[in-house]
């Protein structure tokens, strides 16, 4: 076997964007570094959760994972700033601010024994229901799902004044199936690969936030590498991992039809809910910060956006 | 003389012990309606009340397994009974408590190695108390089960050594 | 290391706790590939994050409660008086309230004591041989677990991450037909002359009724519940413990107040026992998991074997063993995570597997030479064990039977499923 094993996992399952592209990366490096550096994937969750898969790598079990930002940021809480409802308007932005805050993300992981490889994307995300639900008033009569340990978008769903159901995303799709929860917020590829869609058949057409996460090794076993193993592993990773987040771009346009085929239904958001909705955030902001994520961080973060929004003559909401 | 004479510590134990559990089947069933009605009536429930019973389930549990051990209550395959003359019996009995002191020793120290972990990297969990404080239940839990076994093992070994047959062990 | 696991396995059979057992093996599996302990744990510890756990203490509550009330008596009394008078009456009846009894209570033993001792002699004063009495009372004992709201079933579900009414609705069918070829079996072997037959008036009938008229709506608030979108599975367990509280408690009062704290630390004390084995296992699994046996486990079975039906032949072969080896819990906990994946290779339904699991362990528990019920009903009615082999055999051919059309008919578990689900 290889003499660098890394023991991956992924909520992710077998078969989907993130797992295939991967897959390809694991593949390159193997091959660059002679077979030395190899990589045993767990998709599809059998590992645990985020939370599961981080105190396995703490053990060393695991030594890396594919975590979604609401799993991991319990850990780096800076981490969710980017999760801000009505944030941002569209990918340039994501980019432009994830390239800038790379550098403190790098550093508040690595505090934490965690080497930040690369970032990965779920998408803008959009309020599904099995019913459509087009205003605020619509909204507050169903029953939302939030992830388990999100404080950010439960102050958001608190300040509108909805009480959710908190859960982990494993148990999403069987709590849509018995009608415990009634609508859930994903990308279109995540509805998709989740199999949520097959219940919730109403897509409201505003993207609100936007989801992330990232792939993370082991920091001491990383820092064990022969110096040149992990500059593969580091230009592999900048290589695959920028086509993995093309890839999901494309899948989530893709997915557009795909859900349509499907006999899922898009409607547009009431323009006064809609309103009503984006004042909300700066109120989630005042609350969160402090608790949720740090002030510099979101000063930092504003910054690299209006830098970016002056550069190109658009404006935030 | 040859029935293990309790401590009327270990028996207070006990009943503290049987009181924790009704109460923490009590609250549950409590809860679980209360949030029934919550939802059902007033279109949403208590936010932290569905993991609070995941983790009242667990601990409740857990106990229950605790107070099963002293009452020689666990699942087992048992078929010592109907493969062995009944002289060797009191032997097999002190083995298998011997293998069961020694394992949930071993589970109480590996759960004191996972609430360590989790001392030093977990995050605030449910209503603000630390994962360290919800997951407690695992150290406590094994460690009453060990203690219970090394009783187990000190009276069967007391039996064995006056010669008599054992009479603790009348197991389903 | 090798040495460590057969010593464990030894005490195994010689009645070590299981779930000891299965923690020792895993316990030593992680050493010896030098990943820390404390996985063991870290994995246990994931059983907070499971949503359909609750329904385990509930439902088994709610059935101590109903076993130690006199919800037994009024329910066979109701059933003789609406059931006893075709041919073969008693014995339908016999089937009929154990199944009920055991998809409340589970398959813990408890229909065979708290029924057993009232049903043999009433068969016997009928007329039915005691051979083929006693063979009935020891094979209903496991007859309900395909019923809502079963705890084999529920377990099933929260192994396989299954949704549980699904599992429910998906029960019904294969249930009902095992009921039916027993019940057709029973009458065939009626005695002749019913002379002595008990007549019942309309009075009767109306009086029986009054007194478990509380009771009777219990299948009718989990199911109705349930499908009709009033609660989830866990939330019906909550309502039905609740409702059995407050019926057998305070309007029955069957049971006092003071004995209450008594059933309630017992039922613990036996989900205890559940979850420890669940515990345990979820420690085995990941050890598997981690060595990626089960994958391997499929490419090699694979190999051998091209064909669903081959594969579903052997599968039941090999359950059928483990159900007469291990207690349903166990049997459970530790085959499930192993089969499932590879079932799924072989484009198996979930659910369907289920059933299979479900009916292939019923089995077991009155399969020669250590089915449980076998031993339970022979330190119940004073009988040599062997005596009570050759009595269940007729019964465990009939069983037999329902298991071959239950695996290669999935329709029947999938029908209700399509309808109502
Ligand atoms: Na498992
Ligand atoms: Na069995």
């Amino acid at each position: 076997g290889p003499k660098h094993l890394f023991k991956i996992a992924s909520l992710a399952p077998d078969g989907s964007v993130w797992v295939t592209q991967f897959e390809k990366f694991t593949k390159e490096v193997t091959e660059k570094t002679g077979g030395e550096v190899g990589f045993r994937v767990y998709a599809g969750g059998i590992m645990g959760d985020d939370q599961a898969m981080y105190r396995k790598m703490r053990v060393g079990q695991l030594h890396g994972g594919g975590f979604t930002m609401t799993g991991i940021a319990s850990v780096v809480p800076d981490f969710r700033i980017m999760s801000i409802p009505f944030l941002f308007n569209n990918y340039q932005e994501v980019d432009a601010v994830s390239e800038g805050l790379m550098p403190l993300f790098q550093e508040q992981f690595s505090k934490q024994g965690l080497e930040f490889i690369a970032r990965t994307e779920v998408g803008f995300i959009y309020t599904m229901s099995t019913k459509p639900v087009v205003s605020t008033e619509e909204l507050k009569k169903s029953t939302i799902w939030i992830p388990a340990g999100d404080p950010l978008a439960a102050t958001f769903i608190d300040q509108i004044g909805l009480s959710p159901v908190q859960l982990s995303i494993p148990d999403v799709l069987s709590s849509l199936q018995t009608g415990l929860i009634d609508t859930v917020f994903n990308s279109l590829y995540g509805s998709i690969v989740l199999q949520w869609f097959t219940k919730a058949k109403y897509v409201t057409d505003n993207p609100f936030g936007y989801a992330y996460g990232v792939f993370l090794l082991d920091k001491k076993k990383f820092d064990k590498l022969p110096p040149k193993y992990a500059t593969i592993i580091r230009e592999s990773a900048a290589k695959h991992f920028s086509v993995l987040i093309e890839e999901t771009r494309k899948s989530n346009d893709e997915s557009n039809l795909v859900l349509k085929k499907q006999g899922v239904t898009f409607v547009k958001a009431n323009p006064d809910s809609l309103r009503e909705l984006q004042t909300f955030r700066q109120k989630t902001i005042d609350k969160a910060m402090g608790s949720a994520f740090s002030e510099a961080t979101y000063n930092k973060m504003m910054k690299i956006l209006d830098t970016y929004r002056a550069a190109h003559k658009t404006s935030g909401h | 003389m040859t029935k293990p004479k309790r401590s009327s510590l270990a028996q207070k134990g006990a009943r503290f012990e049987e009181l924790v559990l009704c109460l923490l089947l009590g609250f549950m069933i409590v809860l679980a309606c209360v949030q029934i009605a919550l939802r059902t009536f007033f279109g949403g429930g208590l936010l932290w009340a569905d993991p609070l019973l995941r983790y009242l389930v667990l601990w409740s549990g857990l106990l229950g397994a605790s107070m099963a051990t002293s009452r020689g209550e666990h699942i087992a395959l048992d078929l010592a009974g109907y493969l062995l003359p009944e002289k060797l019996q009191p032997l097999v009995q002190l083995a298998c408590h011997l293998f069961a002191l020694i394992t949930s020793g071993f589970l109480t120290w590996a759960s004191i190695l996972f609430i360590q972990s989790e001392i030093e990297y977990g995050s605030p969990g449910l209503l603000d108390i630390p994962t360290w404080g919800w997951n407690m239940i695992f150290p406590l839990a094994f460690l009453l089960i060990t203690l219970r076994y090394l009783a187990l093992v000190f009276t069967t070994t007391t039996t064995i050594l006056q010669g008599h047959k054992s009479t603790t062990g009348v197991r389903q | 290391m090798t040495l460590f696991k057969i010593i464990t396995l030894l005490l195994a059979i010689l009645g070590a706790p299981l779930f000891l057992v299965i923690s020792a093996l895993a316990l030593i599996s992680f050493s010896s590939v030098d990943i820390d302990l404390s996985v063991v744990v870290i994995e246990m510890s994931r059983l907070a994050d499971t949503p359909m756990l609750i329904s385990l203490p509930l439902f088994i509550f709610a059935g101590t409660l109903l076993s130690e009330s006199k919800a037994p008596e009024r329910i066979l009394m109701l059933s003789r008086i609406f059931l006893g008078w075709m041919p073969g009456g008693l014995a339908v009846v016999s089937l009929a309230v154990c199944a009920v009894f055991t998809a409340f209570t589970g398959a813990s033993g408890v229909t065979i004591f708290a029924l057993g001792g009232l049903l043999l002699p009433a068969l016997i004063k009928d007329g039915y041989n005691e051979r083929f009495s006693m063979g009935l009372i020891t094979s209903s004992g496991s007859l309900g677990l395909l019923f809502p709201p079963s705890l084999p079933l529920i377990l099933y579900g929260v192994i396989s991450e299954t949704r549980i009414d699904h599992l429910f609705l998906a029960g019904i069918l294969p249930g009902l037909l095992m009921l039916v070829l027993l019940a057709a079996y029973s009458m065939r072997q009626s005695p002749t002359a019913p002379d002595n037959k008990q007549r019942y008036s309309g009075k009767d009938a109306l009086s029986a009724l009054r007194q478990s008229a509380w009771e009777l709506p219990l299948p009718v608030i989990i199911l109705g519940g349930i499908y009709g979108g009033f609660f989830v599975a866990g939330e019906a367990a909550a309502v039905t413990c609740l409702y059995v509280l407050i019926v057998e408690v305070l309007i029955y009062r069957d049971i006092k107040i003071s004995a209450l704290p008594g059933i309630m630390s017992k039922s613990m004390m036996l989900f205890g026992g559940i979850l420890v084995i669940l515990a345990a296992s979820m420690a085995s699994t990941n050890y598997l998991v981690d060595q990626e046996v089960p994958m391997r486990l499929f490419e090699f079975i694979r190999e051998y074997i091209d064909s669903k039906y081959t594969f579903l032949l052997l599968l039941n072969i090999f359950l059928l063993i483990v159900g007469a080896m291990l207690d349903i819990f166990s049997a459970l906990v530790l085959v499930v995570p192993l089969i499932l994946p590879i079932a799924n290779g072989y484009g198996v339904d979930p659910i369907h597997l289920g059933i299979i699991f479900l009916t292939n362990l019923q089995i077991g528990y009155c399969t020669p030479p250590v089915g449980l019920n076998l031993f339970l009903a022979s330190y119940r009615f004073e009988k040599p064990i062997v005596e009570l082999y050759r009595s269940t055999l007729p019964f465990l051919a009939l069983l037999l039977i329902t298991l071959v059309v239950i695996t290669y008919f999935p329709w029947l578990s999938q029908v209700l499923i399509r309808t109502f689900g």
